[in-house]
């Protein structure tokens, strides 16, 4: 009886008709949205005959390949995405499935047929596949922290495997999540820069540095060359001081703290009066005194600005000081004192010339002063003086 | 040395005619000291604006580092600068008193429609004049300040593009901007102003003098006393112009950089309350977009103003009362959020 209604559908239905699209209407509402919908239709995927208007068209002797478990969704998917031949017009990589079954979560799938593990359609959308550079779509640079957020943040659902789900809401709050997603500064990392795309996983303590390495390239190298990395695989690396989702901007008093952030300050491991504490303490003393006296160089700056002078001169030192500091800020990762004292110092130098260049010119406004005093009392006695010849006047009038 | 008669009699003559001409009674009240204090602020604008026009260039590339030349290097270039728009200020604000004190005394009958009428043109012309000077300075402020104005012109019909294009002297802010500004600032409001500055001060004496006054308001002095007065003023304003140039000189500002949109852009104090009332306009009200609605609210108070001595002398005493109403409410409306914006 069904077939019969579904037959008369078809024939009162405009011609060429797709089957599929008659029972399975809200899928074809969403594959119509899908960078898929304008290359091909239903069956190229799931197989069948789309011209059938029976379950027939949905029989394994017309093709129809029946979706029973996720490794059946990345093996589909892999069919197209693995074909040179296929993705060659558009420019696609082929390697993702190779690189997924090597990821954290194919190996879950493919080796402990784990099916809560995330599988193509987790993070891609069923039918509505989008582009990476559509904004509306789950893996758009943007979207792609809360698209993981969606399974990682679930205590529920991530339960038996004993991993932390805080990650989301520690990233958001750091320095790279506030960079990314509320500045839109596509420079700070989202999730996959950190631990892949397709090959997601979480890299090794002896790997954290050179994870963090492909962006802070000098803080590695100076990092290399401290004492911290002989020991970097029972300190974590760069976790071990900066932590790992929440990395918020470290301030100088990590040199002489337990706890900085989510990492630990110097203290966490060393002991008080030992060696290293006394060197932390003299690391914060240097940057500290470099940011004080550069801070105070831009405030004599603006200082002299709002009197009218021009400090072009004055704001290029500024920015040779402000360069120093930063340098010594990654030079302190080597933790060699000779090496941030020579930056510090040099900032110090170079904020000490820019106190003596506004210096001149503050002399000259006080001058101005001076002759501001002068020309007031001139006018002041001018003034007098005609008051009183005005009131002799009036009376004389009078 | 021999005298000479004649030349003796010419001296005595002179002697006379002076002494004759300080000795007329006029009749004074604080509108001419407020006049006399405009036109030594005038004088002190020429003079300075003619010093600063022998070293500024008008050119996008040239402006910024001519301001600092005027200002660090050559004599005394920061006062002058610094005078030049602090008195701008304080002949703003004194149009600005005046418009209001002479609202709130009522003078605005037909006996004084003329100075009314010609004081609400040049009180806009000095406004004009004041933001023409400002875009010369050619500070990032200013420029985006300029191009966020000038760019809602656009949605006026039909004609909003032509005056965008006016203004800007061509699609963007840039360099033709800047010199149809100058030539605007240092020609063309001072051809228009100069003689409707005048016949505003005949129209306005024309009713304060002794011999041809009908008012018994303000006090009788001789021209001498009144001289002696105007020198005081001119003193007193030096001093003003001088403390403020000295304790709070006009900086360098940051040179404009077309790529570079402000964080917030810095509305001037006396357009501030316009564009206020604009950004609470809806975008679109029926089929009317914003600026539309804008221009139409504009057009109609300012010919409530204008209108107003008219309004006043033939109409009912109701009518009278609701334009009166308005336009101290106007102008209050005005006075309020300017003080709300500079002491923000």
């Amino acid at each position: 009886m069904i077939e019969w209604m579904m037959a008369l559908v078809l024939i009162a239905s405009p011609s060429p008709v797709n089957s599929c699209r008659t029972c399975h209407g809200g899928e074809s509402y969403l594959d119509a949205k899908s960078v898929h919908a304008k290359l091909f239709g239903c069956t190229e995927c799931h197989g069948g005959d789309s011209s059938i208007l029976t379950r027939k068209a949905m029989s394994p002797a017309k093709g129809f390949k029946k979706i029973r478990n996720k490794k059946d969704i990345a093996y589909l998917c892999a069919r197209c995405h693995s074909d040179v031949e296929k993705m060659l017009p558009y420019g696609e990589f082929i390697d993702e499935f190779r690189i997924y079954k090597t990821s954290k979560h194919g190996v879950l799938l493919f080796r402990k047929n784990d099916q809560k593990v995330a599988v193509c359609t987790d993070c891609h959308n069923v039918h509505d596949i989008k582009g990476a550079d559509d904004p509306s779509s789950s893996v758009y640079p943007f979207n792609v922290p809360n698209t993981c957020g969606k399974c990682h943040s679930d205590a529920e659902y991530m339960k038996e495997y004993k991993i932390p789900t805080d990650q989301f809401e520690g990233y958001i709050q750091s320095e790279h999540g506030i960079l990314r997603m509320q500045k839109k500064d596509l420079r700070a990392p989202g999730c996959p820069e950190c631990h892949g795309v397709h090959g997601a996983r979480p890299p090794a303590v002896k790997e954290i540095h050179e994870v963090c390495g492909r962006c802070h390239k000098a803080q590695d190298e100076y990092f290399k060359q401290s004492p911290h990395a002989n020991f970097s695989e029972a300190l974590k690396g760069c976790e071990g001081c900066h932590g790992n989702h929440k990395i918020v901007k470290p301030d100088h008093n990590i040199l002489v703290s337990e706890v900085a952030g989510e990492g630990k300050g110097c203290l966490g491991c060393h002991s008080p009066e030992s060696k290293e504490e006394k060197l932390g303490k003299e690391l914060r003393d240097m940057l500290v005194k470099a940011e004080q006296v550069v801070g105070l160089a831009l405030n004599n700056i603006e200082r002299a600005r709002s009197k009218g002078f021009e400090v072009d001169e004055e704001m290029v030192k500024l920015k040779e000081a402000r360069g120093f500091v930063v340098e010594a800020l990654t030079v302190i990762h080597s933790l060699n004192r000779e090496l941030v004292w020579e930056y510090t110092q040099d900032a110090v130098v170079a904020a000490e010339d820019i106190n003596d260049l506004v210096k001149a010119k503050l002399i000259e406004w006080r001058d101005r002063r001076v002759m501001f005093v002068f020309n007031i009392f001139v006018f002041a006695v001018s003034a007098v003086l005609l008051f009183i010849r005005r009131r002799r006047r009036i009376r004389e009038e009078v | 040395m021999t005298m000479i008669p004649g030349n003796s009699l010419l001296n005595n003559n002179i002697r006379k005619r002076v002494k004759s001409f300080f000795s007329q009674r006029v009749r004074v009240d604080l509108d001419n000291y407020v006049g006399i204090s405009l036109i030594i602020l005038f004088i002190v604008q020429l003079l300075t604006g003619l010093g600063l026009s022998l070293y500024y260039q008008p050119s996008p590339t040239e402006a910024h580092e001519s301001l600092k030349f005027i200002m660090n290097e050559l004599p005394f270039g920061w006062l002058i600068r610094s005078i030049h728009y602090w008195a701008a200020h304080m002949f703003l604000f004194i149009v600005l008193a005046q418009l209001i004190a002479k609202m709130l005394r009522r003078k605005f009958s037909m006996t004084y429609s003329n100075p009314w009428i010609v004081g609400l043109i040049l009180s806009i012309f000095a406004a004009a004049w004041f933001i023409t000077g400002e875009l010369l300075s050619w500070s990032n402020n200013i420029f985006w300040e300029v191009d966020l104005l000038t760019g809602e012109l656009n949605g006026i019909p039909f004609i909003g593009k032509y005056i965008r294009l006016f203004i800007r002297g061509g699609e963007a802010v840039g360099y033709s901007t800047l010199t149809r500004f100058y030539v605007f600032h240092i020609l063309f409001f001072l051809l228009i102003c100069v003689p409707l500055g005048i016949y505003h001060v005949y129209s306005a004496l024309k009713h304060r003098l002794v011999t041809f006054s009908e008012t018994r308001e303000g006090r009788v002095l001789s021209a001498y006393v009144l001289s002696i007065d105007t020198l005081i003023i001119m003193f007193l304003i030096f001093s003003v112009l001088m403390g403020v140039s000295v304790f709070l000189p006009r900086e360098i500002p940051e040179l404009a950089d077309p790529a570079k949109v402000p964080d917030v852009i810095s509305i001037s104090w006396y357009i501030y309350p316009f564009y206020k009332f604009y950004t609470l306009i809806p975008a679109k009200i029926l089929f009317l977009n914003r600026v539309t609605v804008f221009s139409i609210c504009i057009l109609v108070v300012a010919g409530l103003y204008f209108s107003l001595p008219y309004i006043y002398s033939s109409t009912r005493n109701a009518w009278k009362k609701v334009a009166y109403a308005c336009v101290v409410g106007f102008t209050g409306l005005y006075v309020i959020t300017v003080i709300w914006r500079l002491l923000r």
